[in-house]
């Protein structure tokens, strides 16, 4: 009987030993350091090998043309050449390089280039090109709108093409006089060769002179342009511009928001049905004398056809014409002499 | 059964229902302060494609963008701090300031006028270059000390040793041989310039002077191994293709034809004393350059045949001749394969892979022998050449493989048995930390592993210059 007390009295005692440390250990493993985040990896889709050649692809990589033009125009590049070589979109853009608008025009004129994707030439290389004497093929293919950015702060939701005008002589400097806020007006301006300062003169200023900006108001990159646009406090708030496809499609930010003009908001749609007012196509260019078998009158043809139009929408853009029976008004084809 | 029964049996009951709920509801104990995202992890410097300011990362966070650097120590290879350059107007005209900061982004060192080009242990190396004056020091930021002003770290010698030169124009101090805390170990009296690559056994000393005969200069190969000068021409001598280094006897006599002597590896001498110029040695073939650049002829294993190229691959040997034939021997000179190439073929040689190209095609070999041909079109071009500033994750080789295609390029990277580990790259940069790149792939940029998984990435449109065409890029 003194046994059996003995080891009844047991159980009980080792049972508990064991509830307490098993409690120790629950709450053991909350306590252990949390491991470090590992950095976000992100998986890059996976390489397709490389696919054979495809038989009906309009070029071969070796054959296809010196294609340069517009950094907004490197996505529309890439999509051409992904269609007329047969190959995926992303190798395409790995492949695509642009000297910008105006060493584009340059290289075409010159030789170094085949064929432009390129918005509007500045009036420097207008010059260039009239004293060269070469011939340039020019047909519109898109439509990019001239835009206004502010900080999302900024009540201001829309001015009139004579408000940024008022701004960018000088003549308005604060914000309340246009139905903001009591904050200065930083007008940002860009460089006087860039594409967007050139539709910018073309479409907005004419004859108009532009106030003269300090350095720090002429970013050499839209990094230094929205950080600026960034800026709403009592030192002022910004207002820049630049092309409506590349704010959109390539390089959104968050914090900024795109004035209407004259009380039209800039989209695809307002662009497509041209009811926004600060227009301006973007083109495709050889020079005149390329001949009918080479390959950069063929891609001509093939960006001027179906494909191309089709690569333009792909692409994101808006068709500067309709395709035959289509409901947008016609593109008027510009003058560049 | 006893009262004493029932009561032990409740208990036990309770304690297990105890045991059940314990491990479940014990309330988590605070987690301690997580260490800062990416801390410990290395710096990286990306640099934009459309300008050339930069993107400092560590552990996926941006530390730093814009005008900005990496101050990388000598003695480990790896980033120690990151800088940013601004410019700043002096009195003597426009020129930059360097703010030094530590990977935790706290302040390291106020720079002034001076790039903080590399750290050294505890040492900063400092300087300014210009055109008429260089000046540079080596200082603690921690405790202000500074040393050995107008020095600045030339490159490592061995573990723990490091040659350093004088920035100075006029009237140069003498190169140092220090350890990594900047003690003099060698000082090289009365020579004013000394150079060596990393890993190379001998260093490359150099003086002017100028006396009634003219204008003179010196120049001295040292031994760092054995601690000695040698009596070599160093700007004759010259690393052959399986590890033996040729060097050239100096001699008084200007008219006298060059002679030489080769060392292996373990600078023993092999050869004494030739007048044949070798372009390849190892014990079972040798290559000695005709006159006139009139071929190679071979000694040992293919005594008498005279090829165009010669060289190692891996631990086998090949050779190409005139005609295109295209031979693979091992080490000891057998056979192992020929195959008949073209007349104008040419080569991207690398340690341990080989590029053949002509015209219209080109071919990959490993030690092993062909590993893949491709044809190619008029205007495309394959160049082969080896990453020896980088280490695959693995350890082993990387080869970098650009395709030229007439207007625009890819690159891949092979792994050390010509395997594709990435592939489609529009660029791709070392880092500096193994297995991992820098690269341009469709619109995207930033860090690679070589699974292909992006590290870091951001859109190649996020700091473009958005049609600035005032720069020659």
């Amino acid at each position: 009987m003194k046994k059996q007390r003995r080891f009844y009295w047991l159980i009980p005692l080792l049972c508990l030993v064991l509830a307490v440390l098993c409690a120790g250990c629950g709450g053991a493993e909350a306590s252990q350091p949390q491991p470090t985040a590992e950095p976000q990896v992100t998986h890059a889709p996976t390489a397709e090998p490389s696919p054979t050649p495809d038989p009906d692809a309009l070029f071969t990589l070796a054959d296809y043309p010196r294609v340069d033009g517009s950094t907004a125009n490197l996505p529309l590049m890439a999509q051409v050449m992904a269609d007329t070589c047969g190959i995926p979109l992303e190798e395409a853009q790995s492949y695509v390089s642009a000297s910008k608008t105006a060493n584009s025009w340059r290289s075409l004129i010159s030789g170094y280039a085949d064929l432009l994707l390129v918005y509007e030439m500045p009036d420097a290389v207008k010059e260039e090109w009239e004293a060269s004497g070469v011939e340039l093929e020019i047909t519109p293919i898109g439509r990019d709108a001239l835009v206004f950015m502010v900080n999302e702060q900024n009540p201001v939701q829309s001015l009139t093409q004579e408000q940024i005008r008022s701004i960018y002589t000088g003549e308005v400097t604060n914000w309340v006089d246009v139905g903001g806020e009591d904050l200065e007006i930083k007008a940002f301006q860009r460089d006087a060769t860039s594409g967007s300062q050139t539709l910018f003169v073309k479409l907005l200023m004419g004859d108009t002179p532009t106030m003269d900006a300090p350095t720090e108001l002429r970013p050499g990159m839209m990094g230094a342009l929205v950080d600026g646009l960034a800026l709403y406090n009592n030192e002022g708030s910004a207002i820049g511009y630049s092309v409506y496809y590349y704010i959109n499609e390539m390089y959104s930010q968050p914090g900024l928001r795109l004035l209407a003009v004259d009380g039209v908001t800039p989209s695809a749609e307002s662009i497509a049905n041209q009811s926004y007012p600060l227009l301006n196509e973007f083109y495709v260019a050889i020079r005149a004398d390329e001949p009918e078998d080479s390959p950069a009158r063929q891609l001509y043809n093939w960006v001027l056809g179906e494909g191309g139009r089709a690569a333009v929408e792909a692409g994101g853009y808006v068709p500067a014409a309709p395709l035959p029976g289509g409901d947008d008004p016609a593109v008027c084809s510009y003058p560049l002499k | 059964m006893t009262k004493r029964f029932y009561t032990c049996t409740i208990l036990l009951l309770l304690i297990l229902l105890l045991l059940l709920t314990a491990c479940g509801s014990a309330p988590p104990a605070p987690s301690p302060t997580p260490e800062p995202a990416g801390s410990g992890e290395p710096l990286y410097l990306l640099y934009s494609g459309d300008t050339w300011d930069g993107v400092v990362l560590q552990g996926g966070q941006v530390l730093a963008r814009g005008d900005v650097g990496l101050t990388t120590d000598a003695a480990s290879g790896q980033a120690a701090g990151y800088y940013i350059r601004t410019p700043v107007q002096e009195a003597d005209g426009p020129t930059y300031h360097y703010t030094l900061y530590r990977p935790d982004g706290t302040l390291w060192l106020d720079c002034g006028t001076q790039e903080p080009s590399q750290a050294l242990g505890r040492w900063i190396s400092l300087s300014s270059v210009g055109f008429y004056e260089a000046t540079g020091h080596f200082i603690d930021p921690d405790t202000g000390e500074t040393r050995l002003d107008s020095y600045y770290l030339v490159n490592e010698t061995a573990p723990g040793q490091y040659l350093l030169a004088s920035y100075a124009y006029e009237d140069p101090a003498p190169p140092l041989l220090v350890d990594e805390d900047l003690n003099v170990l060698t000082e090289f009296t009365s020579w004013t310039y000394a150079y060596v690559y990393a890993g190379d056994p001998f260093l490359t000393l150099s003086r002017s002077y100028e006396d009634e005969e003219g204008y003179h200069n010196e120049y001295a190969l040292y031994d760092l191994t054995a601690g000695e000068f040698l009596n070599y021409d160093p700007y004759d001598s010259a690393t052959l293709p399986g590890g033996y280094l040729q060097v050239q006897r100096l001699s008084d006599d200007p008219e006298a034809a060059p002679r030489y002597d080769i060392l292996d590896p373990d600078g023993k001498m092999v050869v004494r004393n030739t007048e044949e110029r070798h372009v390849f040695y190892t014990p079972h073939l040798q290559a000695v350059e005709n006159g006139a650049g009139d071929g190679i002829t071979l000694h040992g294993a293919c005594e008498g045949e005279v090829c165009r190229d010669i060289g190692m691959l891996g631990e086998n040997i090949y050779l190409l001749f005139t005609d295109g034939e295209f031979r693979l021997l091992d080490a000891e000179g057998h056979e192992l394969s020929r195959t008949m190439t073209h007349p104008e073929v040419f080569t991207s040689a690398t340690d341990g892979l080989l590029l053949l190209e002509w015209p219209g095609m080109a071919q990959l070999w490993s030690p092993d022998g062909l590993l893949w041909e491709q044809t190619l079109g008029d205007e495309e071009m394959i160049y082969l050449s080896q990453l020896y500033s980088a280490q695959g994750a693995d350890g082993g080789t990387r080869y970098r493989l650009y395709h030229y295609y007439g207007t625009f390029s890819s690159t891949s990277l092979l792994d050390e048995n010509g395997g594709v580990l990435l592939d489609g790259l529009s660029l791709m940069y070392t880092t500096g930390v193994p297995g991992v790149y820098q690269v341009r792939k469709g619109f995207e940029r930033g860090l690679m592993n070589e699974a292909g998984e992006w590290l870091w990435s951001e859109s190649i449109f996020t700091d473009a210059t958005d049609e600035i065409d005032d720069m020659m890029w």
